[in-house]
C-alpha cells in the first residue's frame, strides 16, 4: 500500500485526492493528520510494514519557529525508515505557484502579482523560498501589505489572489462535503462556467481541453514523478 | 547586503571564525554555548579597523527601538533578541536590506531567513565556527 499524509483538511486534502483520482490508484491512501502536530504525533506512533510506502506532505515554515521544531522531529522520525519519505516540499500551494503555466491558465493579468510570482520563483531553490534574496520593488511592496509577512503567508496569499478567476480559486466549497477545494477548472472538463460567465472567461483555454489532460499537465509540470516514484511508476 | 562576509574574533585562547552566508544570521542554541561571550568579545572590536560598521545591542542598550530605525549599512549584533525585538523592529530588519544582521535568538518567527540562516556555534579545538541548523 502506498500512503500520502497530508497536515491539510480542505484544498491541500483535495489536492493529494485529485492526485490519487488521477492515477487512478486503489492502493494510494490519501489521509490528512488535520494537522502538523497530527503528522507528528502519527510518525511518532508509526511502525510501516515493509511492502508500504509513505508521503509525508508537511508544510516548512522557516520562519515560524514552532513549525521548525516540529520539522526537525518529523525529519527524524522519517529518517528511521526507509519507505517513510518526506516530500520536500514548502507547502502544496508553493507546487501550484511553480506551475509554469499557472499565468496562462488563470489568465491572471495584474501586473504586481506576475511580478512578485516571477520573483519569488526566481529566488526559490529546490522548493523553497529564499525569501530574503528578494529585491525586486514590486514584490516587497507585496511583502509589506500582509500584516506579518512570513514565506508561508506570502506564497499562500500570492497562489490566492492569482487563481481568483473564473473557477481557479482556492476554497471553493462543496456543499456536499462541506469542505473547501480546488476549483474545478483544475479537474473539469471545460467548460464548468455557464455560457454568460463563458464569455467572460479569462483563461486560455476553450470549450474542448479535458479534465485529465489538466491534471497530467500539472502533475508532470510539477515533477510528481519524482515526488512520489513508486506510485506514479506502477499507476501512471 | 553582506557587509561582512567572514568575521575572526580572537577571544581568549579561543578564535571565533565566522562566515556569514545570509545578511540575517541567527544564532540559536541553549544557554552556556557562547553566544553571549562572543558578543562580548565583538564589543571589544567595535569601531577598530575593519570592524568600523558594527553596532551592538543588547538588553542595556538605551533607546533601543529608535535607535535601530536608524541604522543604515551596519552590521548590527543584537544579544537577547527575543525579548529585545518588537514586530516594527522586525520588519526593519527584513525590509532595510542595506543592514546586515547577527541576531542572537530562539524565535526566529516572522523573520525573513533562509534556510543556512539559522546556525549555533561549534567548537572545534581553539576554533568556533557557525554550524548550520538544517
Amino acid at each position: 500500500m502506498y500512503y500520502i499524509w497530508t497536515e491539510d483538511r480542505n484544498e491541500g486534502l483535495h489536492f493529494w485526492n485529485l492526485l490519487k483520482d488521477f492515477l487512478a490508484c486503489d492502493d494510494l491512501i490519501v489521509e490528512s493528520k488535520e494537522s502538523n502536530q497530527g503528522i507528528l504525533f502519527a510518525l511518532s506512533t508509526l511502525k510501516p510494514k515493509k511492502e508500504d510506502v509513505y508521503y509525508i506532505a508537511f508544510d516548512r515554515a522557516l520562519d515560524n519557529i514552532d513549525i521548525f521544531n516540529k520539522y526537525i522531529k518529523v525529519k527524524a522520525l522519517c529518517d528511521k525508515f526507509e519507505n517513510v519519505h518526506l516530500l520536500n516540499i514548502q507547502c502544496f500551494e508553493m507546487l501550484l505557484l511553480k506551475f509554469t503555466k499557472l499565468i496562462q491558465w488563470t489568465g491572471c493579468n495584474r501586473e504586481n502579482l506576475i511580478i512578485t510570482r516571477a520573483e519569488i520563483l526566481k529566488h526559490t531553490k529546490g522548493n523553497f523560498l529564499q525569501i530574503d534574496d528578494v529585491e525586486n520593488s514590486v514584490a516587497l511592496a507585496y511583502f509589506q501589505r500582509l500584516k506579518y509577512p512570513t514565506s508561508e503567508r506570502i506564497i499562500k496569499s500570492l497562489t490566492r489572489e492569482i487563481l481568483s478567476n473564473d473557477e481557479w480559486t482556492l476554497g471553493y466549497k462543496n456543499t456536499e462535503t462541506n469542505k473547501k477545494e480546488l476549483g474545478k477548472c483544475w479537474y473539469f472538463s471545460c467548460c464548468v462556467m455557464d455560457e454568460k460567465r463563458y464569455s467572460r472567461r479569462k483563461c486560455c483555454f476553450d470549450k474542448n481541453k479535458k479534465g485529465y489532460d489538466k491534471m497530467k499537465e500539472l502533475f508532470l509540470d510539477i515533477n510528481m514523478p519524482e515526488m512520489i516514484p513508486e506510485v506514479w511508476k506502477n499507476h501512471s | 547586503m553582506i557587509l561582512y562576509k567572514n568575521l575572526s574574533v580572537r577571544a581568549g585562547t579561543k578564535m571565533y571564525q565566522l562566515e556569514f552566508k545570509n545578511r540575517i544570521t541567527i544564532v540559536m542554541g541553549d544557554s552556556g554555548n557562547g553566544k553571549t561571550y562572543l558578543y562580548k568579545f565583538l564589543e571589544e572590536y567595535r569601531g577598530t579597523d575593519g570592524y568600523e560598521d558594527i553596532v551592538l545591542f543588547n538588553y542595556k542598550s538605551d533607546d533601543f527601538h529608535k535607535r535601530l530605525q536608524g541604522m543604515r549599512n551596519k552590521f548590527i549584533v543584537i544579544d537577547n533578541a527575543d525579548i529585545m525585538l518588537d514586530d516594527t523592529d522586525k520588519q526593519f530588519i527584513n525590509f532595510h536590506k542595506e543592514n546586515q544582521f547577527l541576531l542572537f535568538k530562539r524565535d526566529f518567527t516572522n523573520l525573513f531567513i533562509n534556510p543556512n540562516s539559522l546556525v549555533t556555534l561549534k567548537q572545534d579545538g581553539n576554533i568556533i565556527r557557525f554550524k548550520e541548523v538544517l
